[in-house]
């Protein structure tokens, strides 16, 4: 089995990925961020739902990395899947970074932004 | 694909059949990881900081060969481990981002979306073999976590 047969189609398929959840951050067209090197203001690690993650995996990953109670990693799992992102974490900046790292590590779509 | 928490690891069986349609899917993933360009890789290495792109290129400098990696890391465990009939947590662990990775890349590749049944693609269809290869991964996955959630 070969993934790399149509790569060409990938090209193509990556512009129509690109109208899809999973890029949303990317797109958002966010005003000029005047607090983004404020250090009291927080930050927050946030998932956003895509179509590949399974919700059970979430729910997993969740209680794994950070600890949480199944109940509570399940909420934000619900979180994610039904609004399209959830704050799953905050803190000062290189705590938030090396959880978006962990989550990455996890094949997780999270991002970190300031809170607020 | 059994998956049974015992003692201090996990008891484990994959088929055979299983095991081809694995070592089938791993190599070429391996072989595209360490050459690093195509776009089906994309969300191994998602961005950090959507709002700061000088801030995610040096989250991405950062972090991605460890990404990198540890992902070829854990592809090697689960091929050395695939024919075992005890695994340790770690290992497991290792088989669960092992196979996650593999259907990131495979569900990018078919640009999967909420509402598809992989498992009812049309017999006809070009991609069924790689559609029929994600919804056993994702089948592969839940065991897996099932067995991690039991005490």
């Amino acid at each position: 089995m070969n993934l790399v047969t149509r790569e060409p189609q990938l090209i193509k398929g990556q512009q129509v990925v690109a109208a899809s959840p999973m890029t949303t951050p990317a797109e958002v067209d966010q005003p000029v961020d005047d607090t983004r090197n404020d250090p009291d203001v927080p930050w927050v690690v946030i998932v956003w739902n895509d179509p590949i993650n399974l919700m059970s995996y979430v729910t997993f990953v969740l209680q794994k990395l950070f600890g949480y109670s199944r109940d509570k990693a399940n909420k934000l799992m619900l979180e994610v899947h039904n609004n399209g992102r959830s704050v799953v974490a905050e803190g000062p900046r290189e705590k938030a970074e090396m959880d978006v790292f962990r989550l990455h590590e996890y094949g997780l779509w999270a991002t970190m932004q300031q809170d607020k | 694909m059994i998956v049974k928490r015992s003692g201090t690891g996990f008891d484990v069986e994959v088929y055979d059949w299983q095991a081809e349609m694995l070592q089938s899917l791993i190599t070429p993933l391996r072989e595209l990881m360490m050459e690093g360009s195509s776009p089906v890789l994309r969300r191994l290495y998602p961005t950090a900081y959507p709002q700061d792109a000088e801030a995610d290129a040096a989250y991405g400098e950062l972090v991605h060969d460890q990404l990198l990696e540890q992902r070829l890391a854990s592809l090697d465990t689960l091929e050395r481990s695939m024919t075992a009939s005890r695994l340790t947590e770690e290992e497991l662990l290792a088989w669960m981002m092992s196979i996650n990775s593999i259907r990131l890349v495979l569900g990018t590749r078919l640009d999967v979306g909420e509402d598809d049944e992989p498992m009812d693609v049309d017999e006809d269809h070009p991609d069924r073999a790689l559609w029929l290869s994600y919804g056993l991964l994702s089948q592969m996955l839940w065991v897996i976590i099932d067995a991690m959630e039991t005490d």
